[in-house]
């Protein structure tokens, strides 16, 4: 794997993490009862 | 919401600025292109700490003031603490496979220490969720988050208290010994996680307030006629 594919994955994984918690926020908003 | 959304945006923008800074900064002279991962890395687990401060900081508020918000910062930060420092490790593995020529080493006391550290902050938001009474969670929870918070200078400390694999600090409190380009991305990308650290913050305190009123309204429980007790002191 060359030096900028291993700094791609990096940043890639950052970006999935991130986004995955976001989500996870999101849906755990959206489960709860409205009222 | 307009705060998280607003933080949310500010956030991106700077890291997107701090992404191209670190991209264009010259290469190290040593490690190449692989301590651009530093840009990520280093930012992750700054920002990990500062979230297990605000946990302990909130811990302690609970405890003096019996606040319910307290509790709900100690909480999100905690949350968000975890995901920080799990970015820290694997960003730290991904980084440490082609430089040191190994993904993992549990000989080193900074792997060691931060694992440890994310294993206990997982432990916290189990023993959260393992507790359904809102008081005694909150009780419970705040004695682990104001304990827990002595691994942050542990880890950070731990790299010259154990001289092992892990370098110590290249940005400390008597200078960087970093070229200014690389400082300058470095200091764009810690600006960038603050602000990403509060946009969660903001929106993770949101939800918990939600899921706290739901938690502690009055339920019918026999009937509309008798209410369960509140559990508010």
């Amino acid at each position: 794997m060359s030096p900028d594919t291993v700094v791609l994955l990096a940043y890639v994984v950052t970006a999935l993490m991130v986004l995955g918690y976001g989500l996870y926020l999101r849906r755990r908003w959206r489960r709860l009862p409205s009222g | 919401m307009t705060r998280t959304k607003v933080l949310g945006a500010l956030a991106l923008i700077v890291l997107a600025a701090g992404t191209w800074l670190a991209w264009t900064a010259p290469p190290e002279a040593v490690q190449r292109e692989y301590y651009r991962i530093i840009n990520i890395h280093v930012p992750s687990a700054w920002l990990a700490f500062l979230a297990f401060g605000v946990t302990a900081a909130g811990s302690i508020g609970w405890r003096i003031t019996r606040k319910r918000g307290w509790d709900r910062m100690a909480a999100s930060s905690a949350e968000i603490g975890v995901m920080f420092i799990a970015l820290a490790l694997v960003t730290g593995m991904i980084w440490g496979r082609p430089v040191w020529g190994r993904f993992w080493d549990w000989q080193d006391a900074r792997m060691a220490t931060t694992a440890l550290m994310f294993f206990v902050y997982l432990g916290y938001l189990g023993l959260r969720r393992a507790t359904p009474d809102p008081i005694a969670r909150a009780d419970r929870a705040s004695i682990l988050g104001i304990v827990a918070v002595v691994q942050v200078p542990l880890v950070y400390f731990s790299v010259y208290m154990w001289r092992t694999l892990h370098q110590t600090p290249t940005i400390r409190p008597d200078g960087a010994q970093m070229h200014p380009q690389m400082l300058t991305a470095m200091l764009v990308n810690l600006a960038g996680f603050t602000l990403l650290y509060l946009a969660l913050l903001s929106a993770r305190m949101l939800l918990a307030k939600r899921e706290d009123d739901l938690e502690t309204a009055p339920q019918p429980v026999a009937g509309t006629s008798v209410a369960r007790p509140s559990l508010e002191s």
